[in-house]
Parts: C-alpha cells; sequence; structure tokens
C-alpha cells in the first residue's frame, strides 16, 4: 500500500521492530506501513491454507488487529517480528480449518508449484514489491531443492495443520519416518537459507 | 546445529517440528521443559523459526481486497476514539463491504442500525472471546509449570534413588566384610579355645610325658606325649614331620598286646611343627605303645610299613 510519506518513518526506512515499537505507542501510521508491508504475504499464506476468500479477508484482518491490540506484548528480537506475525496468521487459519474439520484441496500434490509468480500490489511500494519477490523467490529455490518426502511433510505440517503423528497417518508411514524427514527438511532449508544469505532479521 | 540433533530420539532432535508447530501435545510439553534448561536449544529454535516464518512466502502472494484494509483501520481508529489515549476494550468498527447502490435510504437506515445492534453484539463476544483466550493462556502456563515441576521431581526422585542404590550397595558390603570378619574372629576364638586347653592341659599336676622318636633313619622327627594316667585323653606335640605327597596323610596309632588301634589323621604346615588332640578307646596307660605312620587320605584301619615317630607307654 502507498503510505503517504511520514517524515518520522522515511517510508519504510525503519525496521520491523522500530514499527512495532511505534505500534505500541498508538501510532496508525507505523501500522499501515506494517499492513503494507506484510499483508500480501498474510492473505497469500491464508488463502493457501483456507483455499476461500472471505475466510482468508478475515485472518488478514484479525491477524493485523492482533497486532495492533498486543504490539505491547511484542518481545523484540533479531527478525523476531515476521515471525511473530505470520505465527499469529497461521494459528487463525490452523484453527478455522480445524472448525471446519477441512482440509485445503490439492494438499501435496501441488508442493512442486509452492511458489507462484508474485501478483504485484499497485499500492506497494517497488522497495515493498521486490524486497519480497527476492523473499519468495530464494525460499522457493530452497524448498524446490529438498527431495520430494521432505518438501510434502513441510507443507502438510506448515500449510496443512498437520502435527507429525496426523502426517504419519495421513500417508501411511511410520511416524519415526515423518519425524526424520520433518528434522531434515528444517535443517536443510536452514542451510541452504544461510547459503544463500538470507534472514528474517536482513529487515 | 547442535550435537544432540544427530539422536533422532531424542526430544531435542524435535525442535525443527516443535518451530513448524507439528508436534503432538505430549511431545511438545517435554520439548518445553528441555528449551527452559537449554540457551543452546533456545537458539536453534530461534534460528529455526526464522527458517520457518520464510514459508507463508512460498504461498502465492496476493493483495488483499482494499475493504480488508478499510474495515481493519476505522475498527483502530473506532478503538482510539473510545478508549482515547487508552488502547484497551477496543470496540468493533468494521466497515461494511462495499455493496450495490440499488438500497434505499430508508433499508440502508435499517440495515446501518442492524450493523451497529451486530458490531454491539460482536464487541461483547470478541470480549468473551478475548477473556477465554486469555483464560485458556494462563492455564496453558499454568500447566507448562506444573509440568516443570513435575520434571525436576522426576529428576530428584531419580537423583535419591541412585543415591539410596549406592548406599544400599554400599551396606551390603559392610554387611559382607561383617560377615566375614565375624567368622575370622570365630575361628580365631575356637583357635585360643584349644590352645588354652592345650596349655592347660600340659602343664596340669600329675601330667605323664613320653618321648615319641623316629622310627626312619632318613627322618629328623620327633615328639612328646602328654597324658593322665586313667584318662583317655593325650597331647602329641611334633616336629620334624616331613612334608607329604598328595594324597597322604599322617595317622597316630595306639598298640597293646590285641594290635593296634587307629587314631585321628592330620598333616602339618611346611614347618613340620603341630600338635593333636588324639582320644583313645580307653585309657591310654592301658595301651604298651604309640607311633605316627604315613597312609593314604582318609586313613587307614591298619598301620602300613612306613613309621615316622614311634614311643613306649
Amino acid at each position: 500500500m502507498a503510505v503517504s510519506p511520514d517524515p518520522d518513518i522515511e517510508g519504510g526506512v525503519l525496521s520491523d521492530e522500530n514499527l512495532i515499537t511505534r505500534v505500541a505507542a498508538g501510532d496508525t501510521r507505523a501500522m499501515e506501513y506494517l499492513y503494507s508491508r506484510y499483508a500480501r504475504v498474510v492473505y497469500g499464506l491464508a488463502l493457501k491454507i483456507l483455499a476461500n476468500a472471505e475466510l482468508a479477508e478475515d485472518v488478514v484482518q484479525e491477524t493485523f488487529w492482533r497486532v495492533w491490540n498486543r504490539a505491547a506484548t511484542f518481545q523484540d528480537g533479531s527478525g523476531a517480528f515476521a515471525a511473530w506475525l505470520f505465527g499469529i496468521a497461521r494459528n487463525l487459519c490452523i484453527d478455522e480449518l480445524r472448525r471446519q474439520q477441512s482440509r485445503p484441496s490439492g494438499l501435496g500434490a501441488g508442493s512442486d508449484a509452492l511458489a507462484l509468480a508474485a501478483i504485484p500490489d499497485a499500492q506497494a511500494s517497488m522497495d515493498e514489491v521486490a524486497w519480497e519477490a527476492e523473499r519468495r523467490r530464494l525460499i522457493t529455490i530452497a524448498l524446490s531443492e529438498l527431495p520430494a518426502d521432505q518438501r510434502q511433510v513441510i507443507e502438510l505440517a506448515y500449510f496443512g495443520g498437520l502435527s507429525q503423528r496426523e502426517i504419519a497417518d495421513h500417508l501411511n508411514n511410520p511416524l519415526g519416518t515423518v519425524k526424520t524427514r520433518v528434522r531434515l527438511a528444517l535443517q536443510k532449508l536452514k542451510t541452504l537459507l544461510q547459503h544463500q544469505g538470507i534472514g528474517l532479521d536482513d529487515r | 546445529m547442535i550435537a544432540h540433533d544427530h539422536d533422532p530420539s531424542s526430544p531435542a532432535s524435535q525442535i525443527g517440528a516443535y518451530a513448524l508447530g507439528a508436534l503432538d501435545l505430549e511431545d511438545r510439553l517435554t520439548l518445553e521443559a528441555l528449551l527452559e534448561r537449554s540457551p543452546e536449544l533456545q537458539e536453534e529454535l530461534q534460528q529455526l523459526r526464522q527458517v520457518v516464518a520464510l514459508l507463508p512466502y512460498a504461498a502465492p502472494s496476493v493483495t488483499p481486497p482494499a475493504h480488508v484494509r478499510e474495515r481493519l483501520f476505522a475498527r483502530i481508529a473506532a478503538a482510539k476514539a473510545e478508549s482515547g489515549a487508552s488502547r484497551t476494550a477496543p470496540p468493533i468498527a468494521a466497515t461494511p463491504r462495499p455493496r450495490s447502490g440499488w438500497l434505499m435510504p430508508g433499508i440502508i437506515a435499517v440495515l446501518t442500525a442492524l450493523v451497529i445492534v451486530l458490531s454491539l453484539a460482536t464487541l461483547s463476544l470478541s470480549s468473551s472471546i478475548a477473556r477465554l483466550d486469555e483464560s485458556n493462556r494462563e492455564l496453558v502456563a499454568r500447566m507448562e509449570r506444573l509440568q516443570q515441576t513435575l520434571s525436576e521431581a522426576e529428576i530428584r526422585q531419580e537423583q535419591l534413588s541412585a543415591q539410596l542404590a549406592a548406599g544400599q550397595e554400599q551396606l551390603n558390603v559392610l554387611a559382607t566384610r561383617l560377615v566375614a570378619s565375624e567368622e575370622r574372629i570365630a575361628r580365631l576364638s575356637a583357635d585360643l579355645a584349644r590352645d588354652d586347653y592345650l596349655i592347660s592341659f600340659i602343664s596340669a599336676p600329675g601330667v605323664a610325658t613320653r618321648p615319641l622318636r623316629s622310627a626312619s633313619s632318613g627322618v629328623m622327627a620327633q615328639g612328646e606325649m602328654y597324658m593322665y594316667p586313667g584318662h583317655s585323653s593325650a597331647v602329641v606335640i611334633f616336629s620334624g614331620l616331613p612334608p607329604l605327597a598328595p594324597g597322604q596323610v599322617y595317622q597316630f596309632w595306639f598298640a597293646d598286646e590285641n594290635g593296634q588301634v587307629a587314631g585321628k589323621t592330620f598333616v602339618v604346615d611346611p614347618t613340620g611343627i603341630g600338635y593333636i588332640l588324639v582320644e583313645a578307646p580307653r585309657e591310654v596307660n592301658a595301651f604298651r605303645e604309640v607311633m605316627i605312620t604315613v597312609e593314604p587320605s582318609g586313613g587307614s584301619s591298619s598301620p602300613s610299613q612306613n613309621v615316622i615317630l614311634e614311643g613306649a607307654l
């Protein structure tokens, strides 16, 4: 979203942690910057999990509403804001999924086409779009380098909201095998992303 | 990566699944108890959470409709307006989704009133949900604290059990040593009692002595027999008895005009010095002579020709 320049905020130069500190003090402009920076990712995540636009919109609104209300409880840390924000969004999605007792279609089958081309946001600044696109490119590459069975358990766990035991039941695999795949997948993702020089604390 | 990640059975190896939100409750509680005690594991979790936080970028990016933003910031503005400087208990001030323009003003007014009523109801519901959510968080926190306390108590119990087992083992060793000491004391007491008896026997008034001399030219043995006329007991002290080959024993004999009467068998230590307490079938002075022979183990009913010591009574 193209937020009008704020002489204090300087158009997205401030870090997430600085912005959330301002939000905690009641700064709506800082909240707008955070929304502009992350709403597309949160909405995309919610659509991916829920496969329902209206529910995904509710998740976006509720996620940022909680950010506004709980900004003072946020604990600062390297790259912690995005993890915190996405954690809120994902939990809302998984709660909704469990309420519906249903799963989004295409789980597992579409794992090879995880990252589609980003849909440009006419209201977002070029910096935001470029930064987000770079992240998307790198995580897509990292995921594509995982073995298919490891990528599948990551998909089922993160986007499907399944526990390891549920994944084992879903795939009819031993629980130990699933645990090993999850562990190896996360470690490999971490290594790959570190080699690519990416981290959440980049911002 | 931390060292215990390599052990797939360790709770620490589940740190990735924990960061991913894919742990079952039991495993999660176990790992959280571990996390509280391990800064190294906390650091690993922080890194993995950063990795997990990149996964949303793998989903297609889609700009949410404009009304989502409008409703959100209207809600925020309403909350700010109502609470002033305070940002507590914000009301929901959701902006209705854009609708077609066919609605008549009257209907719009009714719908607006309905929205207000629903907003108030939603506010009340949100407040209840928030309280429930807070209550739930407190319960989870208390459960985690209880789990931690339980874990610590279990660790303490294991330590005490280990100490108890070590103490019990030490007690068993001491008891074994005590039994061995008691047995040794019993043997020493028996030896002492026998020595006392022998000393009193050979030093009592009226004791008679008879010498035993070597019966073999190649053996420099000798002995002394202490006896009381009219009694059947006697003590024989000897020296110079050569060590015997395996399977052989010395045997004491009484003899009279009717033949030899077998006495007890014995062996000697390498010094060749020793004594025996013998018991005759009748008073000792009824016999004419005594002797010591070499016999097979277990003794013989009649003496061999290998006589070592002999003496006349």
